[in-house]
Parts: structure tokens; C-alpha cells; sequence
């Protein structure tokens, strides 16, 4: 599995080094949500800076989707699907590749997400590796359901609004318990042992087996 | 002509797609070290046989084996013995048909050098291993998808319409190769519209007509 996995994340982030779609398109619509927010809430800058934990989450949320369908729509180009299901390499391992893939990609979308929100809503952060830590959990989470979703409509010719419809819901917890967990550290009122972010921890390994699973059905049909 | 141990054994299979019986009750055998030719109409099912035969689709009604394989349980099992190249190239159009063909030799757990000789043996080499996918044109894109199939340790080699793209060059190559890979004891299954072109090559013939297979 794990063979698989390497050989289906290097190729995926040698892609995304050469065409830099996450740095020159993704990171561009991020930038944009956080300035219209700013514009948006120009008349109350202690509310910018009491909602910035949620407007974190929801940027995360939206440029995973597009991370995602730019991360299948690479298998869907050419019949390249098949030939991972005809190569017969470990479905599991393309699962835990492609996640760990799109991860680094977000992780890099994140840390400029963070000094948007600090620059643009003059948000303070003190504890830097447990917010980085729950970011990179619930991302984490995000992708471990949005990977199998992303190949279940990969061929589908409304993959683009199908995908969001089923993802949003399945992982509102995350954006839930991103929310809180983050409102948390950042007042300094709770660290890691936050329930919160147990409760990521618990999503995204519970999201992460399942998708081992069944990653090799959802590559079939 | 029939050689040794049957490789390929399907009949009596039905495969429905989106509810239209893309094969209907086919029966079709191929047998270790010949060439078998496939021809037919568009849309006659050549494509669903050897899609079917890759372990790529299922089937309702029938039986099929591929190397004594079960088809019904054991798909990706089928997958491992056989090379398949379709319609689409299977290539990544922004990774370099070098970064390709490493790729693909990590996946199938080859050497490198053997995909790499064989991508010389269908005329890509020097400049055109750095190109991207991508800026390749049609001919040249089969001709690296035809050097990755055949690179393969495979047994059954299905190619789905080989020759078109591929100029005179390159259907000559793929000849060759085809004929060499008979030559090591293995098969191939051709669907091709090149009638004329693969029939001196091919050992037994087969014509599809709405789903069904006729022995020729």
C-alpha cells in the first residue's frame, strides 16, 4: 500500500509543481474571499476578528473542493483512471496518495490563509503549532471524505456542483469543530486537549479507515 | 489455427450498458501465441469485448475466463496478466512522456530501461522524452501508450483500434512488435478497422455485429 501511495502523491505534487494550479488559481480565490469579507465587515473590525476562525474554516472548505476536482479531474483526463485500476496497484495506496497529496497542497494554501487573516483582520495568534495542528487535522478530515467523494463523481458531467452537495454536509462536524477549536486557542482558553479537537482527531480517523476500505469499490464502478 | 492453452474463454456473455446490450450472448476464445483480429461496425461492442476481456467492465449473463481466471470474481486478478490500450492515451498531458514512462514502471513494478527501450522501438526517443505529454501530437501520444502496454509482463495484449493516429511508420512498428510478442509465446487481440492490414498478421478472425461475435 504504501508503495502506491508514494508513487500516486509524487506524481500528483510533480503536477502541481509544474502547472501550479493550487499557487495560481486556488490561492488567488482564497486571497479574494478573505478581502471580501474585510470589505464586507470594514465597519467592524472586533467582529472581523471574533468570526475569523469560522472564515478560516470556510476558506479551507471551499479550496479543498477545487483542490479536489483539480486533484480527480487529472485521473478523468485521458482515461488515467483506468490505467491506475489496470496497473492494478493497491487501491488503498492510490487513497492515502491522493490524500496525502492534495494535503501538502492545502497545507501550503493554509499557511497563507493564516497570514491573510492575521494581515487583513488583525487576528493575534499565540499558539501557533496547536492552531497548526488543528488545521492540518481537520484539513486532514476534510480530504479523508473528499477524496472518495471526488472519485465517486469524478465521471459524472455535473461533478462540479455534485461534489460540493454531498462533501458540505458530510463534513459539516469539521467545520464545526474547527470553528470552536480554533475560537478556543485563540482566546488561549484551550490547547490540544480541546474535546473539539478530539473530536477532529476522531473524524478524520474514522473517515480515513473507511475510505482504506472502500476506496477499491468506488474505483470499480 | 489454435495454439496450446486456451488464454481467453467467454460465453454466452451479456453486458449491459446504461441498459443497452453492448454485448449479447458473445461467445469468444483466444488461445496462447496467436493473433486474433476483431472487425466491425462502430458501435458493434469490439471495445466492450476488450474491456470485458481487460477485467475493466462486468458482465450480467455468461461465463468469462481469462487465464482460467473467473471474470466475475476476480477482476483485478484478470488485470495483472493483461496490457490494454484503448481509445484514450491513459498519459498525464502535463508530465513528460519520461516522467510517463517512469510512472508507469513504478506502477507495474518493471525496469525502467525496459520502457524505455521500448518507447525507442516505436520512435520516441531523444528530444521527444522531455516533451510534455500535453504538446505530443495524437500519433506520437499512441505510439508511447502502444511502448507502455507492450513494456508490460504481460501474457494477453488487447489493443483497441492500434493503428489509428499511428501514420505508416508507426503501424509498421506496431506490427512488428505485435508479431514479435506472438513470437514469445503470447497473445494479442486486435479490434481494428484496418481490415485489410492486419489480416495477413492474424491467426483467426473474428466479425461483431449489434453485440454478437461470428467466427470467421
Amino acid at each position: 500500500m504504501l508503495k502506491a501511495a508514494k508513487v500516486i502523491a509524487l506524481k500528483d505534487l510533480r503536477i502541481e509543481l509544474r502547472s501550479r494550479v493550487v499557487l495560481n488559481q486556488i490561492l488567488p480565490f482564497v486571497v479574494v474571499v478573505l478581502i471580501i469579507f474585510a470589505f464586507a465587515f470594514s465597519k467592524y473590525p472586533t467582529l472581523l476578528v471574533t468570526v475569523a476562525p469560522g472564515l478560516y474554516w470556510v476558506a479551507t472548505l471551499f479550496s479543498s473542493l477545487l483542490a479536489l476536482q483539480r486533484s480527480f479531474s487529472l485521473e478523468t483526463e485521458n482515461g488515467a483512471k483506468d490505467a491506475l485500476i489496470l496497473y492494478g496497484l493497491d487501491p488503498a495506496g492510490i487513497y492515502v496518495g491522493k490524500v496525502f497529496a492534495v494535503l501538502v497542497e492545502m497545507v501550503v494554501l493554509e499557511v497563507f490563509l493564516t497570514l491573510g487573516i492575521v494581515l487583513l483582520y488583525s487576528v493575534h495568534l499565540h499558539e501557533l503549532v496547536d492552531l497548526a495542528f488543528t488545521g492540518l487535522i481537520g484539513t486532514l478530515g476534510i480530504l479523508a471524505v473528499g477524496v472518495t467523494f471526488s472519485a465517486m463523481t469524478s465521471a459524472s458531467k455535473a461533478k462540479e456542483t455534485i461534489l460540493p452537495l454531498l462533501l458540505l454536509p458530510v463534513v459539516a462536524p469539521v467545520l464545526l469543530s474547527g470553528t470552536k477549536a480554533w475560537e478556543n486557542e485563540i482566546a488561549g482558553k484551550a490547547g490540544l486537549g480541546d474535546p473539539w479537537v478530539g473530536l477532529l482527531i476522531l473524524f478524520a480517523a474514522a473517515f480515513l479507515s473507511l475510505g482504506t476500505l472502500t476506496f477499491g469499490s468506488v474505483l470499480e464502478e | 489455427m489454435k495454439h496450446g492453452r486456451q488464454v481467453v474463454k467467454v460465453e454466452e456473455v451479456t453486458v449491459l450498458l446504461g441498459g443497452f446490450p453492448a454485448l449479447a450472448r458473445c461467445s469468444f476464445d483466444v488461445y496462447e501465441g496467436e493473433i486474433v483480429l476483431i472487425a466491425g461496425s462502430n458501435g458493434s461492442g469490439k471495445t466492450t469485448l476488450l474491456k470485458l476481456c481487460a477485467g475493466v467492465c462486468g458482465f450480467r449473463d455468461g461465463a468469462a475466463k481469462v487465464f482460467g481466471i473467473d471474470l466475475r470474481h476476480s477482476r483485478s486478478e484478470v488485470r495483472r496478466h493483461v496490457g490494454y490500450v484503448g481509445h484514450a492515451s491513459l498519459l498525464y498531458n502535463e508530465l513528460t512522456v519520461t516522467e510517463n514512462l517512469k510512472f508507469i514502471a513504478s506502477c507495474l513494478d518493471i525496469p525502467q530501461d525496459k520502457a524505455f527501450s521500448y518507447a525507442k522501438e516505436f520512435g520516441i526517443s531523444g528530444a521527444l522524452l522531455s516533451q510534455l505529454v500535453g504538446t505530443l501530437s495524437a500519433g506520437q501520444r499512441k505510439r508511447v501508450s502502444l511502448a507502455s502496454a507492450f513494456s508490460r509482463e504481460c501474457e494477453l495484449l488487447l489493443l483497441d483500434e492500434p493503428h489509428a493516429s499511428l501514420d505508416q511508420d508507426g503501424k509498421e512498428l506496431l506490427e512488428i512488435a505485435s508479431v514479435r510478442f506472438k513470437e514469445l509465446g503470447k497473445s494479442v487481440v486486435v479490434a481494428s478497422h484496418e481490415f485489410e492490414r492486419m489480416l495477413i498478421l492474424s491467426d483467426r478472425r473474428y466479425r461483431m455485429d449489434s453485440g454478437q461475435v461470428f467466427s470467421e
